[in-house]
């Protein structure tokens, strides 16, 4: 099939093909209207992206489309995106190959996310009620995925979770009745000790049973001073969340079990020098019930240098920083960073910050306070803690390494819409480090990355995974790529298949 | 005070009786721990209030209970409260006598309020994530006492709703290409053909299936002459908004139909309008003025008068309040209210002046009273200690407990016929014949003994 693509495309001139299809509820075969497909060519082949909706009956049709490769997704709010061509749901789907003049029908069935689901019971197996319980990531530390609330029969369902491995957790409880600590399925005070449970897409795992364990849960409460007469955000992060509260002093905060946590806070400042920003940060340690204090005090800038490896200026405008800040819930939301000159608002507390450059240039280093230069793999997310104001430094090199080649599968035919991924490793410690990348091979199974910083590669094409991790990535045995500077090394792969 | 003290004393040296029991869960059997247990004595035991918690094997105990006559009732959170005895719920319960150095065993059981389980699905029967379900009292107009999310499969339930009929509703919802409207069960848009669900105590009213309507839904934007907070309230509950820059405020996705818009800057100025939103709207200016000043005016007698009011919304009435009067008066959120006064025994109202609706600058409120109040009292016959009597006039019913020699009294009344009777079974006396009838004038104190039905 896959061996025509070159043929197709080399006689495809302007003539047009009709994709029509049909979409099913995966589970029960129901017609789902309001399912947007799109239709997105391969790269190097100069046609525009189309999308459509299907109909009341599940219907939907794109004529005019000229003949070529196309890659098809099918998404629906609260139902997985799928792509044509999946063998399964996790894989990345395959070209859609549309003939001078075809007709193509295709039948598309979408699954829903995986859930969970059960009950919240006290010592005598009944049921507690409006407990919020949450779900774990099973990764160490655990990453906070989802959550739901008990009914008043302590029935809980979360959904909308992806395929894999989950820890089911009890948040803090108290009212006039009880005190309950956390508590992991199912009754363990530790991740450790939790019971996973594993889910699929179009899947419930149900009879998940949590009995919660009595103990102490402490009030938070305090005062907050602010430099400024005003109210600003302060957020309590624990790691079942946050809670923000708007306040020019007094705040108080659901309870916890002893423990430690963090207390932060932002808002804007009056626009002068020494206040851009109001701002706070710290740990709490709980121990018992006292008054805290914590502060809004004025910040300046934070200086963002960004220069040249040995040195040398660089145009500014060509680069974006963008931060998230860290806290015991994990990262938060992503924004991108306003420079101003050098000068950017950054309130205190833990952040990390990445910095996107153009293709002709990688980053090379990273510094921030407290910090020496950290000439390692600075192009991903860059951990940093900023305390009144300071300095962060990127630097920048100008001629960054690159990778190309061919995709071919068993009979050395090129593969078209073939996703490349690729990782950087430390070799020493044998993880992935920064971001997944990922290209697709254009119509002749051609691949590119560019503006790679010098460093270990792993490389793998293939259309088993959507987004496969370092592990993954391990057994299906990449290829390790050393990239120098200023060269672009020629890889060619072998389309890697699961058998 | 010599008295008091003769009491005490007979109080020290009778032997202490013991109340004890266990608390159940209806549908399991199981134990149900940390439940609370209040024992009140009725009126004319020397016992006092007494409460605690079962234990973790659901087990409770009151040790020194003085001999009398108790009612006992038990609650946990998320569970149905049940006074013991009780045929059924919110029935008064039957009041448990304890003799004098005894020892009374009670097994309680409590069920859980009732729910609503359904699904909200499309045309092609595919359930519909995300979308608002409200339930309501099917009263007239209906009144919204809860509401809830569809899950990705489109599943609802809304839960802890007490015994009696209700309509289910859906909220209004913008899809890309489209939106729904508000739906009733079963797939009707006026609540006059909605079809009533009736929900039991301890029982899921299941399968309920909505299939929203499709239809456009509006905006409603405008401008107030100040920053505020501007709250639109309908008959699916309220949203509030503040305002942005330039003072305008902006709402979408609404269904077509009755609004009210009220806006409220920080220092209590307040605008209120009623809205029949049938197009989309981007012009609604609200001009604020200081809130209203309602005068009180009590002709007849003053003295112990406690204003209640209560706030009449599209979706329901809020709780009411006691007002808190300075020279007669206080200032009040603009909208409909509704007011009454703390029963007394030296007078009864007469009648009741109040304008429709509070609006800027203000309004009187009139209350004429009579202090020439009727009372009815007597005795009720049978295991009468602590027997539930009730009293009804015009479509309002007062409740009363024989005290533990079957007394009983109400006053404050004013003249009219009446219906009265004493029961543990029936809710209404107009629903039952053995209900007393009787005709009372202004000022009489009329005595009529009761049996127990």
């Amino acid at each position: 099939m896959r061996n025509w693509l070159p043929v197709l495309l080399a006689c495809a001139a302007l003539h047009a093909a009709t994709v029509r299809g049909n979409v099913v509820e995966h589970q029960t075969g129901k017609p789902l209207s309001r399912v947007t497909i799109r239709l997105q060519p391969l790269p190097g082949f100069p046609v525009k992206a189309v999308t459509a909706k299907t109909n009341t009956f599940g219907v939907f049709e794109i004529a005019d489309v000229p003949a070529g490769a196309y890659l098809l997704t099918a998404s629906r709010a609260n139902f997985v995106t799928v792509q044509y061509g999946q063998k399964q749901w996790q894989s990345a789907g395959e070209p859609l190959l549309l003939a001078d003049g075809s007709g193509t029908f295709l039948d598309i069935r979408m699954p829903h996310f995986a859930a969970i689901s059960g009950r919240v019971v006290d010592e005598n197996e009944v049921g507690v009620p409006h407990q919020k319980v949450l779900a774990y990531r099973n990764t160490r530390p655990v990453e906070l995925a989802a959550q739901g609330q008990a009914d008043e029969r302590g029935d809980f369902r979360i959904f909308g979770l992806k395929p894999g491995q989950y820890l089911i957790r009890t948040a803090p409880l108290q009212n006039a009745e009880v005190s309950y600590v956390p508590t992991f399925a199912k009754d363990a005070d530790r991740a450790e000790n939790g019971r996973v449970v594993e889910v699929n897409y179009d899947q419930d795992a149900t009879g998940i049973e949590i009995k919660p364990a009595q103990g102490k849960l402490i009030p938070i409460h305090g005062t907050l001073s602010v430099s400024l007469p005003k109210a600003v955000n302060l957020t309590f992060a624990t790691d079942m969340g946050r809670e923000t509260v708007q306040t020019a002093g007094p705040f108080s905060f659901s309870p916890v079990p002893p423990g430690t946590y963090e207390l932060y806070s932002e808002g804007p400042g009056d626009n002068s020098f020494r206040c851009v920003v109001l701002g706070g940060w710290q740990d709490v340690a709980v121990r018992e019930e006292h008054d805290l204090n914590a502060d809004a005090v004025c910040t300046s800038y934070v200086t963002v240098g960004i220069s040249g490896v040995n040195g040398q200026r660089v145009d500014r405008s060509q680069f974006t920083v963008l931060a998230r800040r860290i806290d015991l819930a994990g990262p938060g939301p992503i924004q991108q960073l306003a420079i101003d000159g050098s000068r950017a608002a950054l309130v205190p507390g833990k952040w990390e910050l990445q910095l996107k450059t153009p293709p002709n240039y990688y980053v090379a280093g990273f510094s921030g306070p407290g910090m020496g230069l950290q000439r390692k793999h600075a192009d991903g997310w860059n951990a940093v803690t900023i305390t009144r104001s300071g300095y962060v430094s990127f630097t920048v090199g100008n001629s960054p390494g690159g990778i190309h080649g061919a995709v071919t599968g068993t009979s050395h035919e090129p593969v078209g819409g073939a996703p490349v991924y690729l990782e950087i490793v430390d070799r020493a410690s044998n993880t992935r480090i920064g971001e997944l990348r990922m290209v697709l091979t254009d119509t002749r199974g051609q691949y590119k990355f560019q503006g790679l910083a010098p460093g270990d590669y792993n490389i793998l094409a293939t259309f088993e995974y959507q987004s496969p991790d370092f592990e993954t990535m391990s057994m299906a045995r990449p290829q390790s790529v050393y990239v120098r500077e200023a060269s672009d090394a020629q890889v060619d792969l072998d389309l890697f298949v699961l058998r | 005070m010599k008295a008091g003290l003769l009491a005490l004393a007979a109080a020290c040296c009778a032997h202490a009786a013991v109340l004890k029991g266990m608390v159940v869960e209806s549908q399991t059997g199981h134990a149900l721990a940390r439940a609370l247990i209040v024992v009140r004595p009725v009126a004319g035991s020397r016992g006092g209030t007494q409460s605690t918690r079962t234990n973790s094997l659901g087990e409770f105990a009151f040790k020194s209970i003085v001999a009398g006559s108790y009612t006992v009732l038990a609650s946990k959170i998320g569970f149905a409260p049940v006074e013991y005895g009780q045929r059924k719920y919110k029935a008064p319960g039957v009041p448990v006598s304890i003799e004098e150095g005894s020892e009374r065993e009670l097994r309680i059981v409590l069920p859980r309020l009732g729910a609503i389980t359904g699904r909200v699905a499309d045309e092609n029967d595919v359930g519909l994530a995300e979308h608002v379900v409200y339930a309501y009292r099917a009263t007239h107009p209906p009144r919204l006492v809860g509401h809830a999310e569809t899950d990705d499969r489109g599943m609802f339930r809304i839960a802890e709703l007490e015994p009696g009929a209700y309509l289910v509703r859906t909220g209004p919802k913008q899809y890309d290409d489209g939106a729904y409207l508000p739906t009733f069960y079963r797939d009707v848009l006026a609540a006059d053909s909605a079809r009533p669900i009736e929900v039991g105590i301890d029982r899921d009213a299941g399968d309920i299936v909505i299939r929203p309507m499709p239809g456009g839904l509006l905006t409603l934007a405008g401008r107030v002459d100040y920053p505020a907070v501007v709250t639109l309230s309908s008959d699916m509950g309220a949203q509030s908004m503040i305002t942005g820059p330039d003072d305008v405020f902006h709402f979408e996705h609404l269904a077509p139909g009755k609004y009210h818009v009220m806006a409220e800057t920080s220092d209590k100025w307040v605008a209120f309008q009623e809205i029949d939103l049938m197009r989309d709207r981007g012009d609604l200016r609200l001009r604020c003025s200081p809130m209203p000043l309602v005068a009180f005016h009590f002709e007849g007698a003053a003295d112990g008068v406690q204003v209640i009011a209560r706030r009449v919304e599209l979706w329901g009435e809020a709780k009411p309040e006691f007002l808190t009067l300075k020279d007669n008066g206080t200032r009040m959120m603009p909208g409909q209210w509704e007011f009454s006064l703390a029963p007394n025994s030296s007078w009864y109202v007469a009648k009741v002046e109040a304008p429709v609706a509070i609006v800027p600058p203000g309004a009187d409120v009139k209350f004429v009273l009579s202090t020439n109040p009727a009372s009815i009292h007597g005795t009720v016959s049978g295991a009468s200690a602590g027997a539930p009597v009730l009293l009804e006039h015009d479509g309002e019913i007062r409740t009363t407990r024989a005290d533990l020699n079957g007394a009983y009294q109400f006053v404050g009344l004013g003249p009219g016929v009446y219906r009265l009777l004493a029961s543990f079974d029936i809710d209404d006396p107009r629903a039952s014949n053995g209900a007393v009838a009787i005709d009372v004038a202004e000022g009489a104190a009329v005595s009529r003994d009761l049996s127990l039905k």
